[in-house]
């Protein structure tokens, strides 16, 4: 059995609820932290213990926490809950059964960088996690956890939830604090603007997903040598892991870090269902490799996946199977950095709706075998050449593709569209001319569950629920 | 000071430099499309890639920084693959427009374009569209040429401080937009056309009116107010169909308000003087050619000279002529017609400069706004001078300028105000601060310094008074902008003593704390220096007027009416007169009552110099052939004076100014060649500032 760090707890009924999550040890990490040891000790401990960022990059916490800079401004923690990747759903369901662990975390941290202010950036489609979220931000603000002296006299640390509008790139870093000041979700540029060193407002900023800030407790309580128990040793812990797609129980699932992808479909997800054979599998959100079956026992650590040039991401794991077509989830998730670019430079802005152009063309009929060399050398314009990383993850489904399932562009072309029996993914936002809107869906609408919107082409259950049944 | 090198060339430059503005120094073209001299890097447009070695990623020149060693290449293969990809893609959604496009042939994208892809691109498919818009009456935003390079956005964030042009949408479908289709104000929207470096953003009434290679531009200065802002006189086919601005660091930097750029929209419409025209026996204007027209005016002066006296003769000139027209009016009156009655409108405010500082100027630069705090008195700055308020608003911005305001009325400033106080006139407030600033003085106050303090009627001076002055102490410099309100008030006199009592009283070297009038009229500086004042014994303006009335002043010259044209007193005065000589370039109230009218040239058919507000001598180019039987006023005068005894001996406006250069005090030695084409501030001490 691998060790439930996170999710120890979270079958509990009520775990959500303060003093039920007191009683079952909550916040003893937050309350050891700021009574018996110092800011300094407590960095030492999370660097200690290599914690790497659970958001997709795999930065060391530790690092990032000793990085902020002694200028005198403020500081501020942020915690990124705006999960916008395709397929991951982990930090929804996180937070709505352990929205105090989330908090603890970020008190710790507040406390390590004698910051007195919080955000939490959550999404703003994400109501029903609003609502626990608010309910336990005011539960710790009354018994004293948040608030003007929590650390001691007069070192206070508070936390506001800030919800987002509707944008992929306000869960980009930088995007995300422009949103916290009130500006359209612009990227900075880096390196000028590096969050540790010049964030929200221009002050030292520690950013961190929600994942990440809830292992510390656990890592102060226990101590950095019982983290690296865990995991692997460039990575130790445990990570969650929600899986969808082709698999017999998709659900979020916290497996020791260095899991294989085989172990995560079939150990622990149940397998694919009757007659399905496995097709390919995207290891990590929308903006990692789809990846065929040779790689189904790589170690899912970082350092083993960008040995190979892949990136591991967020911890969301969709199968495919071999009625799945990987040119239309290359389309659709083509469509999707398209729909979500900010705009602000021109490889993203313009080569992302390129790219969706070509790769209907293979879709829908048109395209030629030189369109397949034009989509890989637009992709190298683009990567590395744009303000943030939306751009470069818009190149990795059309060039994971083209570098592993390349006879599958050679049959749609022979067979004048997509050979699969399945619709081509519909562009809901594509361009009407002379519209000054593009036609389809407004930008928001009330009505739509945006969870499952679009993703259509697969059929994936999303289905949690607050009361924590299987 | 760090030494980098860039393709091969060792270039030395101050910290915090960009690679770009290192490049630039060493001569190095980079292109760059987001970028601009004036606006905060903003890397959005990543076509300035340049590769650094040790770096594994292309640098964005613009905004990053140089370091100690740095090696830079610009033209290697990865950065110009790089380059020619981003170009590509602008190009995949660029309409193909050129040839409908006003910006064609001047366009930023069509030159590095076909520098790095020969204007080629493998898009074939469909193109994404959007809906033009007027953004007002004077700017017209074609959004299917836009690129996105949010140049115009942040013209408006912070260049302006308005605001008022954002990003709509987001990705492919950004747009740029007002809010909910709200027009620009009027004020500095024409910038936008200098801003926008394709053809999406143009000119609305140079729509469609010319090519680049067809019309040929005049440099100039625009006579709109006293800033003397560097112009462009675009003309095709010897027809002026644009204005555009000229680059002078030190007086509009890369501007031109909209008033200057389109035209006062307020300003009436006159018809044009054709001819001279003189009265005949029934009282009708009959059309005469120009030499009896002379004849008939110096006949007038002479005898009015000669059979009354030299007294009776009034001759009222405007602070729009330029210098070698003033020298020259001035020429005739006091050596051809011997009469010391000469004036223009003078702003009180100047009688106060000249009595106090010694000379009718004030002694700031324009750069000196922005630089340290500004305390601005009297003015509606954004309506009346928009250029000295991007200049605050960039030294606001940048954190060590703190903006003072001191009016009877709030205005639209746009820029964070320090602190302001409204009081019910701007001589109270004055008042009350000379008295606050007073309060602590402990040494012993010059005489000019006590009379102007007890000029002005008694103030309650308030905690907030003393606030300021408490603030406008100290090591920072400060530029005090005196507006038209005090200036030009009947009180300006006072009120402008009490306002150099007061800088005296913060700074007494008078290095610190400087002045600078806010005229009004394009050459009201010329007019102060070159002495458009009464001579000894003459009557001001207002008293010629009077002794209009009265009978002492029999004949009247008047040249450019628009300032006194208001005067109730000119019904009566024009049955009295024995002669009333208008000049001008356009039919007005006042020429319609004249004896005898003369014609001259229209704006862009003139040249000669100006002097602005700080004090730069500055030639304006004609860009236009005379049309009409309008001639150069110092001409008229000239011609007059021929005819009175009195030659003055030019045949040309260079040789008009080269006699002002050798006479008049204030201008001495000066040239058109010395003048170049950004003028010189011979107060100013130094050369040039440009």
């Amino acid at each position: 059995m691998p060790p439930l760090i996170l999710t120890e707890h979270i079958r509990i009924s009520g775990i959500e609820r303060l003093e039920v999550y007191r009683a079952h040890g909550g916040y003893s990490a937050l309350r050891k932290a700021v009574s018996q040891m110092t800011p300094e000790q407590v960095r030492d401990e999370v660097e200690a213990s290599r914690l790497r960022g659970r958001g997709g990059a795999f930065f060391p916490t530790g690092r990032k926490w000793k990085s902020l800079p002694d200028n005198g401004l403020p500081r501020y923690i942020v915690a990124n809950a705006d999960e916008s990747e395709p397929g991951t759903y982990k930090d929804h369901y996180l937070m709505m059964r352990l929205p105090h662990l989330l908090i603890e975390g970020m008190a710790i941290a507040g406390y390590t960088a004698g910051a007195h202010r919080g955000f939490i950036y959550l999404r703003g489609e994400a109501r029903r996690v609003q609502r626990v979220l608010v309910a336990a931000i005011e539960e710790a603000r009354r018994e004293g956890i948040l608030g003007p002296d929590c650390f001691g006299a007069g070192r206070g640390f508070d936390i506001d939830l800030h919800m987002g509008a509707g944008a992929y790139m306000a869960g980009e870093e930088t995007g995300m604090l422009e949103s916290l000041e009130g500006k359209r979700a612009f990227a900075r540029i880096r390196p000028q603007y590096h969050a540790a060193t010049h964030g929200l407002y221009g002050c030292p900023t520690i950013v961190d997903n929600v994942e990440t800030f809830s292992n510390v407790p656990w890592i102060v309580n226990h101590g950095a040598e019982e983290y690296r128990k865990y995991g692997v040793p460039s990575a130790p812990g445990t990570r969650l892991i929600c899986t969808s797609g082709r698999v017999a129980k998709p659900g979020v699932y916290e497996l020791p870090m260095g899991v294989t992808l085989r172990e995560v479909i079939w150990e622990h997800s149940g397998g694919m269902p009757e007659g399905a054979e496995f097709r390919a599998a995207i290891p990590g959100g929308a903006s990692t490799h789809i990846l065929p079956a040779e790689f189904l026992d790589l170690p899912m650590d970082p350092d083993s996946y960008s040995a190979k040039g892949f990136l591991i991401g967020a911890g969301s794991v969709t199968v495919m199977d071999q009625r799945d077509c990987v040119i239309a989830m290359a389309l659709r998730l083509g469509m999707f950095f398209r729909n979500e670019s900010c705009g602000q430079c021109t490889p993203c802005r313009d080569g992302t709706d390129w790219l969706v152009q070509l790769l209907r063309k293979f879709e829908t009929g048109g395209a030629k075998e030189s369109d397949i060399d034009l989509l890989w050398d637009l992709c190298d314009n683009i990567i590395h050449k744009t303000i943030c990383a939306l751009g470069w993850a818009a190149t990795v489904p059309p060039q994971s593709t083209i570098r592993f399932f390349r006879d599958e562009y050679l049959a749609h072309i022979a067979a004048g569209g997509c050979p699969y029996d399945n619709h081509p993914p519909e562009d809901t936002f594509g361009f009407n001319h002379d519209l000054e809107f593009p036609a389809g869906r407004p930008a928001y609408r009330e009505d739509v569950n945006w969870y499952t919107s679009g993703l259509d082409a697969l059929p994936v259950r999303h289905e949690y629920s607050a009361d924590a049944d299987d | 000071m760090p030494t980098l090198t860039i393709d091969g060339q060792s270039v030395t430059v101050p910290d915090g430099t960009t690679i770009l503005r290192a490049a630039q120094q060493a001569g190095i073209w980079i292109p760059y499309f987001c970028w601009h001299p004036k606006l905060e890097p903003m890397g959005a447009c990543r076509v300035c890639f340049v590769e650094v070695e040790g770096q594994p990623k292309l640098s964005i020149s613009c905004a990053d920084p140089v370091r100690e060693g740095m090696v830079v290449h610009t033209d290697s293969p990865a950065v110009v693959k790089a380059r020619a990809g981003v170009i590509e893609f602008i190009l995949a959604n660029h309409p193909l427009d050129c040839p409908v496009c006003d910006a064609a042939g001047e366009c930023d994208l069509q030159d590095v374009a076909f520098q790095y892809r020969c204007g080629w691109s493998r898009y074939d498919e469909p193109k994404a569209t959007y809906p033009d818009e007027w953004l007002c009456d004077y700017i017209v935003l074609n959004r299917n040429r836009c690129f996105r390079c949010f140049r115009c956005v942040r013209y408006y964030d912070e260049i302006v401080g308005t605001g008022e042009l954002s990003a709509k949408f987001r990705g492919l479908w950004t747009q740029i937009a007002t809010f909910d289709h709200e027009p620009l104000s009027f004020g500095l929207c024409g910038n936008l056309t200098e801003v926008c470096p394709l053809g999406a953003l143009t000119d609305g009434k140079y729509r469609f009116q010319g090519r680049p290679w067809e019309v040929r531009d005049f440099p100039s200065v625009c006579p709109g107010c006293a800033l003397g802002c560097n112009v462009r006189v675009r003309t095709r086919f010897h027809r002026a169909v644009q204005i555009r601005p000229r680059e002078n660091d030190g007086v509009n930097e890369l501007w031109l308000c909209d008033r200057g750029r389109f035209g006062d929209p307020d300003a009436p419409q006159c018809p044009r003087l054709l001819s001279s025209l003189v009265r005949n026996g029934e009282g009708a204007f009959a059309s005469e050619e120009w030499s009896p027209a002379l004849d008939h005016v110096a006949g007038i002066l002479r005898r009015a000279a000669h059979e009354h006296d030299p007294g009776s003769v009034g001759f009222i000139g405007s602070a729009r002529l330029s210098n070698e027209d003033i020298f020259a009016f001035l020429h005739l009156a006091r050596e051809g017609v011997r009469t010391p009655n000469t004036d223009h409108c003078t702003p009180p405010g100047a009688l106060a400069l000249q009595e106090i500082l010694g000379a009718p100027r004030g002694t700031a630069a324009i750069t000196d706004v922005g630089e340290g705090d500004v305390l601005l008195i009297g003015s509606d700055l954004a309506a009346e001078q928009p250029l000295l308020g991007i200049r605050a608003r960039k030294g606001v911005r940048a954190g060590h300028s703190r903006l003072f305001v001191v009016d009877d009325a709030e205005h639209p400033l746009h820029i964070p105000v320090h602190r302001s106080l409204f009081g019910s006139s701007v001589a109270s407030t004055v008042s009350a601060l000379l008295d606050a600033a007073l309060a602590t003085a402990s040494f012993e106050l010059p005489g000019w310094l006590q009379r102007a303090e007890s000029a002005l009627p008694q103030a309650h001076v308030l905690p907030e008074h003393r606030e300021m002055i408490a603030e406008l102490r100290g090591e920072r410099p400060t530029t005090i902008l005196v507006g038209r309100e005090v200036l030009e008030a009947p009180d300006g006199r006072e009120v402008t003593a009490a306002i150099l009592a007061l800088a005296w009283l913060l700074d007494r070297d008078g290095q610190r704390v400087k002045i600078l009038p806010l005229w009004r009229d394009a050459n009201q500086q010329g007019a102060l220096d070159l002495g458009l004042r009464p001579g000894e014994g003459g009557l001001d303006r207002d008293q010629m007027l009077d002794a209009a009335l009265s009978g002492d002043i029999k004949v009247l010259y008047v040249v450019e009416t628009a300032c006194i044209e208001s005067d109730p007193r000119w019904d009566e005065i024009a049955g009295k007169l024995d002669a009333l000589i208008v000049q001008g370039a356009e039919e007005t109230e006042l020429s319609r009552r004249a004896t005898i009218v003369l014609p001259t040239r229209l704006t862009w058919e003139r040249e000669g110099t100006y002097t602005n507000l700080d004090g730069r001598v500055q030639r304006f180019h004609a860009a236009l052939a005379p049309s009409g039987g309008g001639r150069p006023d110092w001409w008229v005068f000239a011609g007059l004076a021929h005819r009175l005894g009195a030659p003055l001996v030019a045949d040309s406006a260079a040789a008009v100014f080269s006699l002002l250069a050798g006479q008049a005090e204030a201008y001495r030695g000066l040239s058109y060649d010395a003048l170049g084409e950004h003028g010189i501030r011979p107060a100013g001490g130094d050369a040039d500032v440009v």
